[in-house]
C-alpha cells in the first residue's frame, strides 16, 4: 500500500504542488470488470490547504485522474458496517465503492474523518464510531500523513480549541505522575525541604576536605614556575650560538650560487665553440679539392663532401651573429669559400667536357633516326650524367653562375645532336613518302601544287564540261587516292611516335638534373599556349624550345609542303596531331605544346580548305548538257563525306568536321535550289527532285546524328519537287478540259450553283460537248504517251526515278479524270454527257505504254 | 578510277507484295543497316547502291513500291522496268501470302517470261509465335513457280543481304544467257533496234 502510495504521490501529486494524507483502493459496486481505482485525500503544499479527492485510475501509461472533488464538496459518508468492504460517499452525488480491505477502509475512514472534525460544517458520517482503538490508530495515522497540528484549515478557520493532542497527552502523563500532589501538597513540600537541607550539609563537608589538597597543588605550582625560568635561560643561551650559524651559513650559500654560475658559463662557452669548431671545420678541405669524378664512388663521395661544405658555409645561420665577428671564423670562412670556388671550378670544368664530349659522340649515330623513323634518346649521356645530379643542385645554390655557364653548354653541345637529327628524320619521312609513291607518280617531290589542291570540290569546275574535254582526267590521275593518302597519314603518325619519347625523356632529364619546375598548369591548354611564349616553368621552357626549336619549323614546313600537294591531308594531320596533344603523358609537355601549336596551324587549314569547298559550292555553274542529273556537288560532297568519316572516326576533333558539314549542307542545299532556279530545258523541279533524292540517300548512309535534321529537310524537299513536277506536267494530256473545268470551278467557287453552270455562257452544254469532243481516247493516249517521252527525256540516268514519276503520275491523271467526272455529273445534272474515254481506257493505256518500253 | 570504262552493271530489281509485309523495312535494312518501326505506306521509292556481286563491283536499282494501288494496271509501267521480283508476304498474315499469287501472275503476263528472276519471301520471321503461313505452304507454292523461298526478318537482318543478293545473281545469270554482255541497258536498245530494222 505505501508502495501505492509513493507512486501516486511521485506521478500525480508531485506537479500539481499536492501532498497525498490517504488512499484507499476501491471498485465500483456495480462494477463486474475489477478495474483498480485509487481514491486519494490530498492537501496542496502551499498554504492556506485544500483538501481535495481524486478518484485515480491506473492504466497501461501510468496513472490518471479521472474525477475529482473538493472536500468540501463531501455531504455524507456512509461507512456501512465492519464487516462489509462497501462504503458511500455523497458528493455531487452518491457514489458507492468497495474497498480492498477493512483496515484500508478503516484507514481511509479515520483519516478523512479526522480531517473533516476540523471543517465549520463537517459531514455527516453514518455507521462509523470512532473507540479507543481507533484513537490510537489516529494517532498512528497522524503521524504518517504528518499533519501538522497547528494547522488552520481553510475549512475550520474560526473554529477554537483548548489543547492539542500532545499537550494533552503530556499532561495526562504530568497528572499521572503527581497524582498525590493533588491530594497532598503539604507532605510533598516537607519532604522536599528536608531533601535540600541534607543535600546542603553534604556540599559543606566535602569543601573542608579538599584543603590539604588545595596546599599541595599550590607548591607544585611554584615548582614549576622556577623549573621553567632554568630553562628560559638556556634557550637564550642556544639562540646566540644559532645566530652566529645563519650568518655563517648564508656566506656558503652565497659563494655557492657563485661557483654554480661560473660553471654553467663554462659549460655554455664550451658547447658554443664546440658548435663553432664543427660548423666551421671541414676536414676533407684537400680531399675536395682532389675529388675523383670518374667513379660513381668518386661521385658520391664529392656529392657527401660538398654537402658538407655548403653547411659549413652557411653558418650564419647555425651561430650567434657575434661569433662571426671572430677573426678566426672569418678566416675559415675565407678558406672554405675557396675551397667552395675551386670546387665548383673543378665541377663545372668537368661536366662541361662531359656536355661537349657527349654533343660530339652522339651526333654520329643517327642511323637509328634513319631506320627507326625514331628521334634517339642519349640513354648513354643520361646514365652518365643522372649520379651528378646532387651535384647540380648544389651548383645551382651554391654557385649560380657556373650553373648558368653549364646550362649554356649543355645546350649547345646537345641542341646539334637534335637539330641534326629532327632534320634527318623529315627528311627520311619524305623520302619514305615519295619513295613509295614513285609507282603512282603523285607524291613524289615536286608535283604540280596548284592543280591538286581542293580535289573534291575543284572537280566541280571540270565536271561541268566534262564532255569532250580531257582536263577533267587529268585532274583525277592528279589527286591522290585512299591508299597513299594512308600512307601519308602512317608516315605522320611515324614521326609524332618517334618525335614523343625523345623529346619527353629530354624534358624529364633536364628538369631533374638541372632542377628545373615541370611546366606550371598555365601549359595545360595545349592548343593555346605556344610554346615560345610559356611563361612559368620558363627556364625549363626555354632550354627545351632552344634544343628543339627545329621540330616545330620542321613540323610546319613537312605539313605545308605536302599540303600544297594534297590540301586534304590537313584533316588527318589535324586528327592525329589532335590525338598526341590529348596523350596524358604529353600534358603539360613540351611536345605536347609543339604539337598543340602545330594543331591550331592545321586548324586554321582545315578551315581555309572547308572554306575554300563551300565557295566551290557557291560558284558552281550548271553544267552545259541537256540533262544536269546530279550535280558535281552533291556526288563531291559524299565522296568528301566518306573520306571524311574514315579520318575522323570518333576522334576528339571531330566536332570541327560536324560544323563544317553543317556549312557545307547548307551550301548544298543553296547550291541545289539556285542552280535549279537557272535551269532552262530541264525543269527545276527535276533537278531539285534527283538531287535532293541523292543528298538523302547519301546522309542516311553517313548516319551522322548531328546531320539528322538536314536528312529530313532533304526528304521534304524531295516530296516538294516530285510533287511540284507532276502537278505541273500531269495536266498536259488534257489540257483544255482541264482549263474548262478550272473555270467551272472557280465559278462554283464563286458562288454560282452546281447545278446552273450549264446556264452560264463559256461553259454552257455545248461548250463542254465541244472540248469533250477534242478528245477521244485515241487523243488521250497520244498524250499520255507523250508526257511518257518527255518524263523520260527529263530524268537523268543518274538517279532511276522515272518509274517513281510515272506512278505519281498515273495516280493523279485518275484522280484527274475521276474530278472531272464527277464535277460533270454534279454540273450537268441528265445531260447524259461523258468523256469519250472510260476509266478502263486508261489503264489500257497505262498497259500499253509499259508495253511498249 | 575512270567512269565511263569500267561501269559498273546495273540490276534492276522491284519490291512487291501487299501492304505492310514489310518491303520498306527489308529494302531500308538491306541500304542503310536500319530497322524502321513507324508503318508509313510507300508510294513508290527508288534507291540505289554499289554492291560486290562475286567479287565484281556491280549496281543495285531497288524500287520499292506500293502495296496498295487502286488500279492494278499502274504497276505494268514499273513491273515492266523491272529485271528481278522480290515478292515479299507476311509469315504472320495469310492474305498477303494469296496476294502473291496475283502479283505473280500480273509479273509473268507485263514481263511475257515465265522464268523472269523472282524470289519468294517469308518476312517477319522473327514473330515465330503468330506465324500464320506455314513453311511447307509457302515452299509448296514456290517449288510449284519454280522460284527459290526464303524466309526473311526485316528486323534481325535474318537473310536479308541472302535475298537481294541470290536475286542479282538470277538476274545475273539471265542477262549472260539472253546477251552475254555486261553493258545490258544500252545493248538492249541496241538490239531492239535491230530486231526492228530486220522485220
Amino acid at each position: 500500500m505505501s508502495g501505492v502510495k509513493f507512486e501516486l504521490q511521485k506521478e500525480v501529486f508531485e506537479s500539481t504542488k499536492e501532498r497525498l494524507h490517504g488512499v484507499v483502493t476501491v471498485q465500483k459496486t456495480n462494477r463486474k470488470k475489477k478495474i483498480p481505482a485509487y481514491l486519494c485525500i490530498t492537501g496542496s503544499i502551499e498554504r492556506p490547504i485544500r483538501f481535495t479527492i481524486y478518484l485515480v485510475k491506473k492504466t497501461e501509461k501510468g496513472f490518471k485522474r479521472k474525477q475529482e472533488w473538493t472536500l468540501s464538496s463531501l455531504k455524507e459518508s456512509n461507512y456501512k458496517s465492519k464487516e462489509s468492504l462497501e462504503f458511500d460517499l455523497q458528493l455531487e452525488k452518491s457514489y458507492h465503492w468497495l474497498a480492498q480491505s477493512v483496515e484500508e477502509k478503516d484507514a481511509f475512514f479515520a483519516l478523512l474523518h479526522q480531517i473533516c472534525s476540523r471543517m465549520h460544517r463537517p459531514p455527516k458520517f453514518l455507521n462509523f464510531h470512532i473507540d479507543e482503538e481507533d484513537e490510537a490508530t489516529r494517532n498512528v495515522n497522524m503521524a504518517i500523513v504528518s499533519v501538522p497540528k497547528d494547522t488552520q484549515m481553510i475549512e475550520s478557520g474560526d473554529e477554537e480549541f483548548g489543547l492539542t493532542e500532545r499537550e494533552e497527552f503530556d499532561l495526562e502523563k504530568v497528572l499521572g505522575r503527581a497524582e498525590n500532589a493533588v491530594v497532598n501538597a503539604e507532605a510533598f513540600m516537607e519532604q522536599l525541604a528536608k531533601e535540600l537541607s541534607i543535600l546542603d550539609g553534604e556540599n559543606i563537608h566535602s569543601i573542608m576536605d579538599s584543603e590539604a589538597q588545595v596546599n599541595s597543588l599550590m607548591d607544585s605550582i611554584d615548582k614549576s614556575i622556577s623549573q621553567l625560568e632554568e630553562i628560559e635561560n638556556e634557550l637564550v643561551d642556544y639562540e646566540d650560538a644559532v645566530t652566529h650559524v645563519k650568518s655563517a651559513v648564508e656566506k656558503i650559500e652565497e659563494e655557492n650560487s657563485q661557483m654554480g654560475t661560473a660553471a654553467k658559463n663554462n659549460q655554455h662557452l664550451l658547447s658554443e665553440l664546440t658548435n663553432l669548431i664543427r660548423a666551421l671545420d671541414f676536414p676533407v678541405g684537400s680531399q675536395i679539392l682532389n675529388a675523383d669524378f670518374n667513379s660513381v664512388e668518386g661521385i658520391a663521395k664529392a656529392t657527401k663532401d660538398a654537402y658538407a661544405l655548403k653547411e659549413a658555409l652557411n653558418i650564419e645561420e647555425n651561430i650567434h651573429p657575434a661569433l662571426l665577428k671572430m677573426r678566426s671564423v672569418a678566416d675559415q670562412k675565407r678558406r672554405l669559400e675557396k675551397f667552395k670556388q675551386k670546387f665548383s671550378q673543378n665541377l663545372m670544368s668537368h661536366l662541361a667536357k662531359l656536355f661537349i664530349h657527349h654533343g660530339n659522340i652522339s651526333s654520329i649515330d643517327s642511323s637509328s633516326t634513319v631506320q627507326a623513323l625514331r628521334l634517339p634518346i642519349i640513354n648513354l649521356m643520361y646514365n652518365e650524367l643522372t649520379p651528378y645530379t646532387k651535384l647540380m643542385g648544389w651548383l645551382k645554390v651554391m654557385d649560380s653562375e657556373a650553373y648558368g655557364s653549364l646550362l649554356k653548354t649543355y645546350t649547345l653541345s646537345i641542341q646539334k645532336i637534335y637539330e641534326k637529327n629532327v632534320r634527318i628524320l623529315f627528311e627520311e619521312a619524305r623520302t619514305r613518302i615519295s619513295g613509295s609513291a614513285t609507282t603512282s607518280g603523285k607524291l613524289s617531290g615536286s608535283t604540280n601544287d596548284l592543280r591538286i589542291r581542293g580535289r573534291f570540290f575543284g572537280k566541280t569546275r571540270s565536271l561541268a564540261n566534262r564532255e569532250g574535254d580531257t582536263e577533267s582526267q587529268g585532274s583525277g590521275e592528279g589527286s591522290v587516292d585512299s591508299s597513299e593518302r594512308q600512307h601519308f597519314y602512317d608516315i605522320l603518325e611515324q614521326v609524332l611516335e618517334g618525335l614523343e619519347p625523345s623529346v619527353n625523356t629530354e624534358e624529364k632529364f633536364i628538369a631533374s638534373f638541372f632542377c628545373l619546375e615541370i611546366g606550371s598548369s598555365s601549359s595545360g591548354n595545349v592548343s593555346i599556349v605556344s610554346p615560345s611564349k610559356g611563361s612559368a616553368g620558363g627556364e625549363l621552357r626555354r632550354i627545351m624550345s632552344s634544343l628543339f626549336s627545329a621540330i616545330e619549323t620542321e613540323l610546319n614546313s613537312f605539313l605545308t609542303n605536302y599540303e600544297k600537294m594534297e590540301a586534304s591531308f590537313c584533316m588527318g594531320a589535324m586528327v592525329r596531331l589532335g590525338n598526341h596533344a590529348l596523350k596524358a603523358e604529353n600534358t603539360s609537355t613540351y611536345i605536347g605544346m609543339i604539337f598543340g601549336s602545330v594543331l591550331v596551324q592545321e586548324k586554321r587549314s582545315f578551315d581555309r580548305l572547308m572554306n575554300s569547298y563551300v565557295q566551290a559550292i557557291n560558284d558552281s555553274r550548271l553544267p552545259r548538257k541537256a540533262k544536269p542529273g546530279i550535280l558535281a556537288f552533291v556526288t563531291d560532297f559524299e565522296d568528301f563525306a566518306v573520306m571524311a568519316e574514315s579520318i575522323f572516326g570518333n576522334s576528339a576533333r571531330r566536332s570541327d568536321l560536324e560544323k563544317w558539314y553543317v556549312k557545307m549542307l547548307t551550301a548544298v542545299f543553296d547550291g541545289i535550289m539556285r542552280l535549279a532556279g537557272e535551269s532552262g530545258k530541264t525543269p527545276g523541279e527535276v533537278i531539285r527532285m534527283e538531287n535532293f533524292h541523292r543528298l538523302h540517300s547519301i546522309l542516311s548512309r553517313l548516319k551522322v546524328p548531328a546531320l539528322e535534321q538536314q536528312k529530313k529537310d532533304a526528304k521534304i524537299k524531295y516530296n516538294e519537287a516530285l510533287n511540284g513536277y507532276v502537278t505541273k506536267y500531269f495536266g498536259r494530256p488534257l489540257i483544255k478540259l482541264n482549263e474548262f473545268f478550272e473555270g467551272v470551278q472557280a465559278k462554283v467557287s464563286q458562288g454560282v450553283k452546281e447545278s446552273e453552270i450549264g446556264y452560264q455562257m463559256a461553259f454552257s452544254r455545248a461548250e463542254l460537248k465541244r472540248v469533250i469532243k477534242e478528245y477521244p481516247a485515241k487523243e488521250v493516249k497520244k498524250g499520255l504517251e507523250s508526257l511518257y517521252r518527255k518524263v523520260e527525256k527529263h530524268l537523268s540516268e543518274d538517279e532511276n526515278l522515272l518509274q517513281v514519276v510515272w506512278r505519281a503520275m498515273q495516280e493523279e491523271f485518275i484522280v484527274q479524270y475521276k474530278s472531272i467526272e464527277s464535277l460533270i455529273s454534279r454540273c450537268y445534272p441528265g445531260s447524259k454527257i461523258t468523256l469519250e474515254f472510260t476509266i478502263d481506257d486508261i489503264l489500257l493505256f497505262f498497259s500499253e505504254i509499259a508495253q511498249s518500253h | 578510277m575512270s567512269p565511263k570504262t569500267t561501269t559498273p552493271s546495273l540490276h534492276k530489281v522491284i519490291m512487291v507484295g501487299s501492304g505492310g509485309v514489310g518491303k520498306s523495312a527489308l529494302t531500308l535494312q538491306f541500304m542503310y543497316d536500319e530497322f524502321v518501326e513507324d508503318y508509313e505506306p510507300t508510294k513508290a521509292d527508288s534507291y540505289r547502291k554499289k554492291v560486290v556481286l562475286d567479287g565484281e563491283e556491280v549496281q543495285i536499282d531497288i524500287l520499292d513500291t506500293a502495296g496498295q494501288e487502286d488500279y492494278a494496271a499502274i504497276r505494268d509501267n514499273y513491273f515492266r522496268s523491272g529485271e528481278g521480283f522480290l515478292c515479299v508476304f507476311s509469315i504472320t498474315e495469310s492474305d498477303s501470302f494469296q496476294a502473291t499469287q496475283e502479283f505473280r501472275e500480273q509479273i509473268l503476263r507485263v514481263k511475257g517470261d515465265q522464268s523472269v528472276p523472282f524470289v519468294l519471301v517469308g518476312n517477319k520471321s522473327d514473330l515465330e509465335d503468330r506465324r500464320k503461313v506455314s513453311k511447307e505452304d509457302a515452299e509448296n507454292r514456290a517449288a510449284e513457280w519454280g522460284v527459290p523461298y526464303v524466309e526473311t526478318s526485316a528486323k534481325t537482318r535474318t537473310n536479308v543481304d541472302k535475298v537481294f543478293f541470290d536475286l542479282m545473281r538470277e538476274i545475273r545469270v539471265r542477262k549472260d544467257v539472253e546477251g552475254g554482255d555486261k553493258d545490258a541497258p544500252n545493248k538492249h536498245k541496241k538490239r531492239k533496234k535491230l530486231k526492228c530494222s530486220i522485220l
